[in-house]
């Protein structure tokens, strides 16, 4: 490995240590205080050579040097280290090597016979496999085991080197004997290892047999890998499971982490089907694993409490009351109290749910700014787990007050969280909340969520609309997420204090139309049309709150756990993702799958995003309409509203994350069958624009009738607020295309808006590109779930969008469907169908798409 | 010297750090040329962000698995999804086998002693897979003699911690000593080592508390002779056979799990409740244990934030430390650490003298203490060298804090950890060696037998707050 740039230097020292040595071999070899000058010498031609310098030049003077002092061992060694190292680096003194390596090979000294053969068999020069398989061959029959333990290890250089070499000599042939016939365990170890590599492993009863009978006689590294072969063995009567686990029983309560953790496994392994053994196990394993968790070395704590994060996830119950061990340590490195912190949420229950909370209450005080976030996610994540929740709901309340600002704009994106699960909360924590001073929160995120509490909890708010209307004055300031968030919540709160928010609304619109972002604009120009057509529909759409949501968005796929779950004891556990995802060569990106928020701290490579208020916020659904106080049932036609999509409920929300290759394609079946009864949405927006005012006294009176308005007439109302904005024609005409391509990125997801409603829209089944399946029938709820899944698991899919009945076009209300794919390589087909009622026309059909298309 | 089986390179120049590498690639499929660059760039990464590098990384489809050791990385490559638990701890038994070896890891060690950890490296791996390790073992095999540091570094007694416990100053030799070299001398070191984790409140109260223990071997005896050594007889040990017939006994000492080291034979401990082993030479801890008894906290500590009668940004904060062992004892690098918010501009710390809390004279070794603000991490650290038992002291800081910020300063200040090494029977668990016997027929054979206890913190922790 010599570098360019030392090359210079390099000669000198070639040179000096040249000359040292000739010095040397000039002297007599056999007297002691020359052959320290000689180790000397040699230790410093070393350390040249760690420095990557070639040193082969050297390479006559440290062969005399050696055979001067024939007797030394200490130069021997070196001088093997030498000589690996040189041969790699200059082959044309390799032969010289070997010839003084195979002299070697017959030494009356096993230690040198040994280092000499192992040495040699590294060499992997392809023109000397002729001479190493001799010596290979030979030190296999050496009496010493310390010789054939290096020739069985030959034996599997020398396949890799060459394959056919070693089969056209039976040398696979010879370990195999060996594997049951030498007497020394290492011997047994490496022969079993050198079959396991090639492939040629069988794992017989009799194998086992041997194995286990020999068990202790191996070094911790070789228990281990028997302990992997054994758990892979499937015993043919109970009693032979029996007699394994109660042999392998030690291994539970050794002090070496590597054989309790493959001993584990293997009980874990092999009790998988037999639930009742496996919870008597269960107690034994949990025992085990807590010595490792209390221990001293990091990184063996580290290993053992990733693999017992995935067990307590499987049995959380049997983990739950042994909390307190779980607690950080503060000397603890950051990658162990960040698992410690998944591990306390993990298992909470209601039984120790407020003594985790207070302990992780303490962590906000962390040095440690992402340690002291994910505390409060942590607790959040503690208040949807747990039913009782007050308490919890307390804690972060109090850390609002606390003075990092980093912990109140956390704890308010947390707030979010909780309140989408508990909008009953609101009442207590809403004051708070607005009492916090958005200059202070400097995050998209937070600004975000604080701009989502006020939209959706506004009514208790006496001054929430000005709140709102202060925090649009600064629009163009904001990231676009927060104007998402305005554009969101503005309207939300219109629908309910229509007289206080109108101004803020129109100032909204207006500038979210002129956006320089594609998204916010097409939002903005979305609401606006939806509030022209139809102020009914409009308030479904806009006006609705979010659905509930059951738990934290970052848990991972049930389908992920449980392939982590059978790849326990390996670095899955660590990286929580597959092998597949990290092993396979052709696959470059560790976090292609790693679909954790947290991976990102465990060194992989996917970027993880923390959950994402304003993809709630983006999210329509219609179905809980009373929960938030709205007005009574649409009295639009398209009362199918409460069938839209519910993107949001699943733990895909806000896990859009990586850069999604996304294809949509807009498919059409043929003509004739394509009947639908649409509208001419351009046309009615016109007629919207050109002041219409039957919307608005609609709206007014609808307001009115819900008394969540102030009760005001409007005057005009919203047709004067949207003819005042001077929006016209929206939509240039443009063919439709059967396929589009859209980039879908981190922050979006795919964002699709129709104006018209869904009225049944489904996910079909997933399966590979090469053959995609249709099914209608899924309910919309799971639609939600199905993504996540899919994003999960599928590398391409098909997802089908039936669009039910086109009359649904006509009423003009609009459905935004945030799809958040969690997975960056997925690529997904959407396909639109388009049927409806005989009589109905195409040319509307085409330009409800049409506004469809432009949206995405 | 990239062997590329091997492929250990140290040390790591190109980057700033007192980082050295030694790869060691395991279960090799293919050949992996490690790249130290790459990993090195990923731990001055995790540096930057002032976060520890999580033990495995993966760079490029190669997995860097590695353990810290001192200011060490020993790091592992391979592209097989292997065991974790089996690579760190392989990773820890070579920096043990290097310990025993040429007495202490540090950088200065390793780097003197190249050609050695090569050839150790190289019996204890061969084509990714692991060998005999033992010391025992490769002693018949190593022949590159280890060369000594140049000089020990100061205050190897005095760190705090339980770091300062795996490299007490009188066992900083090699394995070699007694071996190959000069005359021989037998001795054996049986420590128990328990680590304790209790969390208090303001008021001294205990919230919790739990002992995680080992019985640490090192011995040097030539011809290895078993040894036996004498637990309490009354011992429980959960999960295990034996011990006294009846429970009756409340101040038993009870041990929650435990754990054996190979070389102990488990019938012995469970019927005569005796570790009957043949020490390989080396370090090694026979035995792992836990205990959840509730100990006599070694140390109190009560915080006291008062405000300023005359002066309204200033708080005046008093911390007194107790030691509430008996004064036989003396527990040394004590560390008491006090993070102050942010809020907090500026810091006047003064420390009492020795004032011990029975009237005697104050003995001169123990008023060596200093306490001081640093700022850099906002934390008042308060050394004390030694502390006997039964003193008490305490510090006094005079706090400056921005305006109306007092409330949130003294709501928010903590967590007090403490730092300790607290020598001497009886252990926190009770657990106890009665005797030690050298199992060898010959005559005159009297090894030196050094046996210890030591209390250190693991995590003792006094909260002032709880929300």
């Amino acid at each position: 490995m010599a570098r360019g740039g030392r090359s210079g230097r390099a000669r000198g020292e070639v040179a000096e240590i040249c000359k040292a040595l000739d010095h040397l071999t000039s002297m007599n070899g056999a007297k002691p205080e020359v052959i320290q000058m000689k180790r000397d010498c040699f230790q410093k031609l070393l350390r040249y050579m760690t420095q990557g310098i070639d040193m082969s030049a050297a390479f006559v003077p440290v062969t005399k040097c050696v055979a001067l002092s024939k007797s030394d061992l200490p130069l021997k060694k070196m001088q093997y280290l030498y000589l690996r190292t040189t041969a790699r680096q200059n082959s044309s003194v390799a032969l010289l090597v070997v010839q003084t390596l195979l002299n070697d090979c017959k030494d009356l000294d096993p230690t040198i016979r040994g280092a000499a053969l192992r040495s040699m068999a590294s060499l992997r020069v392809p023109e000397l496999m002729d001479t190493v398989f001799m010596a290979v061959e030979a030190g296999l029959r050496d009496p010493h085991h310390y010789v054939r333990e290096a020739a069985v290890m030959g034996v599997l250089k020398c396949w890799h080197a060459d394959a056919a070499g070693c089969r056209l000599r039976g040398l696979l042939g010879e370990v195999e004997r060996a594997l049951t016939a030498d007497g020394d365990a290492q011997v047994v170890a490496n022969c079993l290892y050198v079959m396991q590599q090639v492939g040629a492993l069988k794992v017989t009863r009799d194998l086992v047999v041997s194995l286990l009978n020999h068990i202790h006689s191996f070094s911790d590294w070789a228990q281990c890998f028997v302990l992997d072969i054994v758990g892979d063995y499937s015993p043919a009567s109970e009693e032979e499971r029996f007699d394994i686990l109660e042999v392998l029983d030690f291994g539970l309560s050794h002090t070496n982490s590597a054989v309790v953790m493959a001993t584990v496994k293997l009980f874990l392994n092999h009790t998988a089907a037999f639930p009742d053994q496996q919870s008597q196990v269960l107690g034994r394993v949990r025992d085990a694993l807590l010595t490792l968790v209390s221990g001293r070395e990091h990184e063996v704590v580290y290993a053992a409490l990733s693999n017992t994060l995935v067990l307590a996830k499987r049995h959380p119950d049997a983990f739950a009351p042994l909390f307190t061990d779980f607690y950080c340590r503060y000397q603890d490195p950051s990658y162990l109290k960040a698992l410690k912190i998944d591990m306390l949420v993990a298992v909470t229950d209601a039984s120790n749910a407020y003594d985790i909370a207070e302990e992780l209450s303490q962590y906000i005080r962390d040095v440690d700014e992402q340690l002291a976030r994910q505390a409060i996610r942590a607790v959040a994540a503690i208040a949807l787990k747990v039913p009782e929740v007050n308490g919890i709901l307390d804690r972060l309340l109090l850390f609002l007050g606390y003075e990092k600002d980093y912990v109140t704009a956390e704890t308010l994106v947390q707030m979010a969280v909780v309140l989408r699960r508990y909008p009953d909360a609101a009442e207590a924590c809403v004051d708070s909340i607005v009492e916090v001073n958005p200059e202070t929160l400097a995050g998209p995120d937070e600004r975000a969520a604080y701009i989502w509490v006020l939209g959706e909890h506004g009514q208790r708010v006496q001054s929430a609309p000005y709140l709102l209307e202060a925090l649009v004055e600064g629009f163009a300031d904001e990231a676009a997420k927060v104007r998402l968030a305005l554009l969101a919540a503005v309207p939300r709160l219109f629908f309910r204090r229509a007289p206080e928010c109108r101004g803020a609304l129109g100032a909204l619109l207006a500038a979210g139309a002129a956006d320089a972002d594609v998204e916010v604009r097409d939002r903005a120009l979305f609401a606006l049309r939806l509030l022209r057509h139809d102020v009914h529909a409009a308030r479904e759409v806009l006006g609705a709150p979010l659905p509930l949501i059951s738990r934290p968005g970052e848990e991972q796929a049930a389908e992920v756990e449980d392939r982590i779950f059978d790849e326990m004891n390996t670095l899955s556990v660590l990286y929580r993702a597959p092998a597949y995802t990290f092993i396979d060569p052709t696959i470059t990106s560790v976090g292609a799958y790693d679909t954790d928020g947290e991976g990102s701290e465990e060194g992989v490579a996917g970027q993880g995003a923390p959950t994402d208020p304003t993809g709630m916020l983006l999210d329509v659904d219609t179905r809980s309409e009373a929960s938030a106080g709205t007005a009574a049932p649409s009295p639009t036609p398209g009362s199918s509203v409460p069938d839209l999509l519910s993107l949001s409920s699943g733990p895909a929300a806000g896990a859009g994350r990586g850069a999604p290759d996304l294809h949509v394609g807009i498919g059409f079946p043929p003509a004739p069958a394509l009947a639908g009864a649409g509208l001419d949405l351009l046309g009615d927006l016109e007629a919207v624009a050109g002041s219409s005012p039957a919307p608005a006294q609609n709206l007014g009176a609808s307001l009115g009738g819900s008394g969540a308005g102030a009760g005001q007439p409007m005057d005009g109302g919203i047709a004067d607020l949207l003819g005042g904005l001077g929006f016209g024609d929206p939509t240039p005409a443009r063919p439709v295309t059967a396929e589009v391509g859209v980039e879908g990125n981190e922050k979006t997801g795919l964002l699709v808006a129709c104006s018209g409603i869904w009225a049944d829209a489904t996910l079909a089944d997933h399966g590979a590109p090469a053959n995609p399946t249709h099914a209608h029938a899924a309910p919309p709820q799971t639609f939600a779930a199905r993504w996540a899944e899919l994003a999960h698991s599928a590398r391409s899919a098909q997802v089908d969008l039936p669009l039910g009945v086109l009359p649904a076009l006509a009423t003009g209300a609009g459905v935004l469907a945030r799809v958040a794919l969690a997975a960056p390589t997925t690529s997904v087909r959407v396909v639109l169908e388009v049927a409806g009622p005989p009589g109905s026309n195409l040319q509307d059909a085409l330009e409800g798409l049409q506004n469809l298309l432009l949206c995405l | 010297m990239a062997d590329t089986l091997f492929g250990y390179s140290i040390p790591f120049p190109t980057y700033d750090l007192y980082v050295a590498i030694t790869a060691v690639a395991l279960y090799i499929p293919s050949i992996i040329l490690t790249t130290p660059e790459a990993f090195g760039r990923r731990v001055q990464a995790s540096r930057a962000a002032g976060s520890d590098l999580p033990p495995a990384v993966g760079i490029d489809g190669v997995q860097y698995l590695h353990v810290k050791v001192g200011d060490l990385l020993w790091v592992a490559t391979t592209r097989v999804n292997l065991s974790p638990s089996l690579v760190s701890e392989l990773l820890l038994r070579i920096t043990v086998i290097c310990r025993d070896y040429f007495g202490q890891v540090t950088e200065e060690c390793v780097r003197r002693n190249l050609p050695l950890v090569y050839e150790l490296l190289d019996e204890v791996m061969d084509y990714g897979f692991p060998q005999n390790s033992s010391t025992e073992r490769l002693k018949q095999f190593i022949a590159i003699q280890p060369q000594a540091a140049r000089s020990l570094p100061p205050g190897v007694t005095g760190v705090a911690g339980g770091e300062a416990f795996d490299r007490p100053a009188e066992v900083i030799k090699s394995v070699l000593d007694t071996s190959r070299t000069g005359p021989v001398k037998d001795e054996i070191f049986v420590d128990i080592v328990e680590r304790l984790t209790a969390t208090f409140d303001a008021t001294g109260r205990q919230k919790s508390s739990s002992i995680t223990g080992a019985v640490q071997i090192k011995s040097y005896l030539s011809g290895n002779p078993p040894i036996q050594l004498g637990l309490n007889e009354d011992l429980i040990i959960r999960g295990r056979e034996g011990g006294p017939a009846s429970h009756a006994s409340s101040d038993a000492v009870v041990l929650e799990t435990c754990s054996l080291h190979q070389a102990v034979d488990p019938r012995r401990l469970d019927t005569d409740r005796v570790l009957e082993l043949v020490p390989p030479n080396g370090h090694f801890a026979a035995m792992n244990y836990r205990s959840t008894r509730s100990f006599r906290p070694p140390f109190r500590v009560y915080p006291l934030m008062e405000d300023d009668a005359v002066a309204p940004d200033k708080l005046t904060l008093y911390v007194r430390l107790r030691a509430e062992f008996p004064p036989s004892k003396t527990a040394t690098g004590v560390e008491l650490r006090l993070p102050l918010p942010r809020s907090v501009q500026r810091v006047h710390v003064e420390t009492d003298g020795a004032r011990p809390a029975t009237l005697g004279l104050p003995s001169k070794t123990h008023f060596a203490q200093g306490a001081e603000w640093v700022e850099r991490d906002r934390v008042l650290v308060w050394n004390l060298k030694h502390l006997r038992g039964s003193q008490e002291h305490t510090l006094r800081a005079r706090l400056t804090v921005d305006a109306g910020s007092v409330e949130a300063v003294k709501r928010d200040y903590g967590p007090i950890t403490v730092q300790f090494v607290l020598p001497g029977k009886p252990s926190a668990s009770g657990l106890d060696v009665r005797y030690m016997k050298i199992l060898k027929q010959e005559k005159n054979y009297n090894p030196a037998r050094w046996f210890r206890v030591v209390a250190v913190a693991n995590s003792y922790q006094i909260r002032p707050h709880w929300l």
